[in-house]
């Protein structure tokens, strides 16, 4: 696989709108390089990428795992392990971006006590990989961490609730609400 | 000329605090010499910037972790004033600490000007100063905002202070309605500065500053921008402060579905700035002592919406010239406001421009000077 590249420090996906309502995540935005709206074409269309911050930690199975995970699959679907990297198709017009996350995609039969999913939109320039961030830098707003909030919608016993990180970021929670709650 | 302003905190924000530290740069930069009492220290430095030669004296200094009166004084606890006057003033320990602390501060000052700026403190200082000493009451807030507990207790000590200074002129007219024999003036807050950003108007944003209390009525200004964005929804409101109704305010902003165009900033130490970032500042409080917040987004070149309250934003807004005052509690009222200003960018740069002619009305010097003025005839200047 082609290494992967940002594209430089000044180019990430900037959010203009978050709307977590209706059992969804719907984000707007524009694919922004050096402070200002990135026309140059892509190689493929812009996929949104979810990346598990604790999935990605999780150990390999074990050799006994694998095994009971194997036979568990020859008899059911139900037993696979959600990836730890989930993805979304995107609208793409020019460098403005649409992209839909259904909440009961994030709510996984193998949901964490705990987990959280950091969004970036991927595709291709010149066979180079691409990853940008999806986060808001330029609206003259550092740390939104505390000065936005999201509403939380919960599907499935998981409660799903995108937020600002430390760095202006947009990342997804999930956490698992025990029944009754 | 020597100067003492007793504060409740120094080291909090709010309006008291930012203009009465104004006044008191103000005034060491004339080259007199200036004092603050603050009951209470947190922090090593006050949130707005003081002029390093005023001295801050604190009753009880709690920034190194541990409180500490100013004189070190360590022995059994004096009750014997409580009963004296109003019950809530002794009711927590650590009130009781810091004014116990004031009480034997008081009668060390000699041979200057006390301005005391609470009515809780003018009590205080009223019986505990030297009678002999010249004695102003700065009244921050309005005549009608005292209950009747407070009033009586009031009646008898104001008319033993030297003057009483209202902010507005509706309440120097009631002041001097009800203490006849007592001098009564006016003297508006004045601005730290008038050499502050401007903002171009360019932006497409809406701001408003204040503590997140009932008072402010921000829940009233977050429906009316949710009719705003219903026609505009390119704009923004950011309002700057933080408060004990900040948690009803953000799930209102969730209930709403506004977190895309609403924001609870906190508390800020550079207002001037963000105000600048504004092209429309927008009041929705209750009540206002004087409404400083509203001269300052003046003075960053904002054209202003403001509920009209009792007093304070009438005498401040030129309707239809600076900013429109629109009817108290009328949400439907300051959405039309806001709404009219977004849509007629000339009529921003209007009102912009008159209101920085107004501002300038409330800078240091001319406020400084009233001051000045009555301090010396009291007979403050002599020495």
């Amino acid at each position: 696989m082609a290494a992967e590249t940002s594209e430089g420090p000044g180019s990430h996906a900037e959010i203009g709108q978050v709307w977590p309502r209706d059992g969804h995540i719907r984000i707007l935005g524009t694919v922004v390089s050096g402070g200002a709206p990135d026309e140059a074409p892509v190689d493929e269309p812009w996929t949104l990428r979810l990346t598990s911050r604790e999935r990605r930690k999780a150990p390999a199975p074990s050799v006994t795992e694998r095994i009971v995970n194997r036979l568990k699959r020859s008899v059911t679907r139900t037993a696979e392990r959600t990836p730890p990297r989930l993805y979304f198709p995107v609208a793409a017009d020019g460098p403005h971006f649409e992209v839909v996350v259904p909440v009961r995609d994030l709510a996984v039969r193998d949901a964490l006590p705990r987990e959280h999913w950091d969004l970036h939109l991927v595709s291709a320039r010149g066979g180079r990989r691409l990853a940008l961030r999806v986060g808001r830098h330029h609206d003259d707003m550092p740390g939104k961490k505390k000065i936005v909030s999201f509403p939380e919608q919960t599907e499935a016993g998981v409660a799903v609730l995108p937020y600002y990180t430390d760095g202006d970021h947009l990342s997804v929670r999930c956490a698992l609400r025990g029944s009754g709650e | 000329m020597k100067l003492t302003y007793v504060l409740f905190n120094a080291f909090g924000i709010g309006g008291t605090v930012r203009t009465v530290i104004n006044q008191a740069n103000g005034m060491v930069a004339r080259g007199h010499d200036v004092e603050i009492v603050s009951l209470m220290r947190y922090w090593e430095d006050t949130p707005f910037p003081l002029d390093e030669r005023v001295r801050i004296i604190p009753m009880v200094d709690s920034s190194s972790g541990e409180h500490v009166d100013w004189d070190g004084f360590d022995g059994e606890e004096d009750t014997s004033w409580h009963a004296s006057f109003p019950a809530g003033v002794s009711e927590k320990a650590e009130q009781r600490r810091r004014l116990n602390a004031l009480i034997r501060y008081l009668p060390t000052i000699e041979d200057r000007i006390v301005v005391t700026t609470k009515p809780s403190i003018d009590l205080f200082v009223e019986r505990y100063t030297d009678p002999s000493l010249i004695r102003i009451v700065q009244e921050h807030t309005n005549f009608d905002y005292h209950n009747a507990e407070w009033r009586k207790a009031y009646h008898g000590v104001l008319t033993q202070m030297d003057a009483l200074v209202t902010l507005t002129e509706s309440d120097r007219v009631a002041y001097s309605a009800e203490f006849p024999d007592l001098r009564v003036e006016q003297i508006p807050n004045a601005l730290h500065a008038l050499d502050v950003p401007r903002s171009d108007l360019s932006r497409t944003q809406v701001v408003s500053a204040g503590r997140l209390d009932g008072n402010k009525g921000f829940d009233m200004l977050i429906q009316a921008f949710a009719k705003v964005v219903e026609t505009h929804p390119d704009w923004t409101l950011r309002i700057h402060g933080d408060g004990p109704e900040e948690a009803r305010l953000r799930k209102l902003i969730l209930a709403e579905h506004l977190y895309n165009h609403v924001f609870l900033m906190g508390a800020t130490n550079s207002l001037d700035d963000e105000l600048a970032k504004g092209s429309v500042f927008a009041m929705s409080s209750k009540s206002e002592g004087f409404g400083m917040v509203l001269l300052e987004a003046m003075n960053c070149g904002l054209p202003v919406v403001s509920f009209s309250c009792p007093v304070g934003p009438r005498e401040l807004v030129n309707d239809g010239v600076d900013g429109f005052l629109v009817p108290e509690r009328d949400v439907e009222a300051l959405a039309e406001g806001i709404i009219r200003l977004i849509e007629d960018e000339g009529l921003r740069r209007d009102f912009s421009e008159a209101a920085l002619k107004k501002a300038a009305e409330y800078g240091p010097d001319p406020i400084a000077d009233s001051w000045e003025q009555l301090f010396e005839s009291l007979g403050g200047g002599a020495e």
